[in-house]
This record gives C-alpha cells, structure tokens and sequence, in this order.
C-alpha cells in the first residue's frame, strides 16, 4: 500500500510538471531572455515594513507612494494613482544613488480622445542623504519647493490649472546643506507618440 | 497500479488547476535591442499589468487604442518598472521609448489578469 502511494506519489508530481510546465515554474511565461521574472519578485518580502509617504490630495484625488523591501532585497518605491493603478520601480541599495544623487522619475497621463495635452504629470523620487533641499524647475521658469520627507521621498503632482496653462515639469535641482547644487536633471515627459505632436518641457530659453 | 495511477492523474490535475488560476496570461513580451531615441511598442490586448525594463534613460507607456496616453512614466536613471491597473483588464499597447543613444537591451511585457483573455 505505502508502496503504491510513493509511486502514485511520483507520478502525480511528474504528471503535474508535465502539465503545468511554463505555469509552475515560469508564472509569467517569460523566458525571453530578459530580466528573470522580477515583476513577480516587486512585492514586499514577508516582514518587510511598508511605509507611507508624500500623502497628497490635488483637484480633490489623492495621491501617496509605499515604500518596501521586495522579495530579492531591493529598495521599492510605488505610486499610487486616484482610480487604484500603482506604479512601481524597485533598485538595489548598491544601484541606488549609483548614476545620481536622485532617484527619480516623472509621469504624466492623458485623458481619452485628448492628444493634444497632459491631464495630470507628477514627479516623484528618493534623493541621497547628501541632498538637503529639492527644487521643481517648470517650463515656464518658475520655480517649486519640493518637500522631502524624513527618508527624503519626495512626490509633487501638477495641478490641472497649471497643466491648463501648459506649465510643464522641466528640472529636478537638489542642494546640498550647503546650498550647493548637488544635481541637476531635466525631466522630460517625452514624445507622446507617432500619433500626436510631441511634448517639449524644457524652456525654449535657459532659465535664469 | 491501475489504482495509483488513476489518484497520479487526479493529483496532477488537481496541482495543474491551482496554479492556472490564479496565474495572470502573458499577453506579449520581448526582449530586444534599441539605440537612438528609438519607440518599440507591442500590441493591444487586453492588459491589466505591464514590466518595463532599459538600463538606460527611457519613457514607459500604454496606450489607448485611440492613440491617447493612459500612462506615461519617464525613468530618469533607466531600471526597472511596473504598472498594474488593479485587477481590471483595459485595451492598451505597452510601449518604450529610450531617452538616449546608447546601443541597450530592453524588456517589455503585459499581462491579463488571471486566467483571463488576452482578446
């Protein structure tokens, strides 16, 4: 009997790799060469502390980040959308500050059937410990304070008023204690695509 | 043996649906090269999440069939991201746009929720 079992056993597990195959072992399918599943590892390990940062409320939505340790040990920082889309990018704490003092990015959506401009653009980030300060350059050369928290995350969203007046982010500046700039990068929203007119959010002049 | 095979099949089964479940559908991915300022794009289905990843500088993107953009997220310092509209399927193409000339290799993906359809 206990011997039936074991056999049974063993071709229920080797029916089953033979079933699942791809499933078991690769939940997204992948296995084309690219980073090995690391969506699936983009969660809070077990344990992790998920805190809350940069709560908020623009045009009546509200916005926040989480961050957590992921699965592989890498710091995480997601976004969290009015409507329940999350964005999320995680780095190693070696790959970090590794390029920049800032570790950041930008983000903007449309609304449906309008090509021609941004409904909502927001930045968002971690800045070094040598960062004391955080400046919002935007492209009509006014400038805005970004507040850092005490993990020095940062997250600033655009108004619909100011995206109205075509008033786009431009320049992420970070000082030192010191107040010397310690980096400086420009924030693009980028080309919207081959169906519509680009976006350029860089002053046609230097700012002063 | 006849008998232990027949409880092998069951628990195969029984193994093989679980995971299937709950396992979200690959909708489209690739992993290829891109050099300056290129856009790549996959194709529209039914997607709930999308995986970007460049080394370098890039813009991730969905968009909408009527050529608008649901989501746009500009990577200053290139790396990993995702993008997951709660459980909920959307008609949407991933696309990235690398925000450099450097010669990298890129990630895109996008998924359905679940064990749900991709068309």
């Amino acid at each position: 009997m206990n011997r039936r079992l074991v056999v049974a056993g063993l071709l229920a597990t080797v029916a089953a790799a033979l079933v699942t195959g791809a499933f078991v072992l690769d939940p997204a399918g992948g296995g084309d060469g690219g980073p090995a599943e690391r969506d699936a590892r983009m969660v809070p390990a077990p344990g992790s502390n998920v805190k809350a940062h940069g709560r908020v409320v623009v045009d009546g939505a509200t916005w926040y980040l989480t961050s957590f340790e992921d699965l592989d040990g890498n710091y995480c920082l997601a976004e969290h959308y009015p409507g329940g889309g999350v964005g999320t990018g995680c780095a190693s704490p070696k790959e970090l500050f590794a390029r920049s003092a800032l570790w950041a990015g930008a983000g903007s959506t449309q609304d449906p059937g309008e090509t021609g401009r941004w409904a909502k653009a927001w930045v968002s980030g971690r800045a070094a410990p040598v960062v004391e300060r955080l400046e919002l350059t935007l492209s009509d050369c006014s400038r805005i304070p970004v507040r850092l928290d005490a993990d020095r995350v940062f997250l600033h969203v655009m108004s619909a008023e100011q995206l109205r007046r075509s008033t786009l982010p431009a320049r992420l500046t970070a000082f030192g204690a010191d107040g010397t700039k310690v980096e400086s990068l420009a924030v693009d929203l980028g080309p919207s695509g081959p169906w519509s007119t680009p976006f350029p959010s860089e002053p046609q002049k230097p700012c002063r | 043996m006849a008998k232990a095979l027949l409880v092998a099949i069951g628990a195969a089964v029984a193994l093989a649906v679980a995971p299937t479940a709950s396992a979200d559908t690959l909708c489209a991915a690739t992993t290829a090269f891109t050099q300056n300022h290129e856009f790549h794009f996959l194709t529209f289905t039914w997607t709930y999440k999308s995986y970007w990843f460049l080394g370098t500088p890039y813009d991730a993107y969905r968009y909408r069939a009527d050529g608008t953009i649901a989501y746009q997220k500009t990577k200053l310092s290139g790396g990993e991201w995702t993008y997951t509209n709660g459980t909920t399927n959307a008609w949407r193409e991933t696309a990235i746009y690398e925000n450099d000339n450097a010669l990298a290799q890129y990630t895109m993906r996008q998924w359905a929720y679940g064990g749900t359809s991709c068309t």
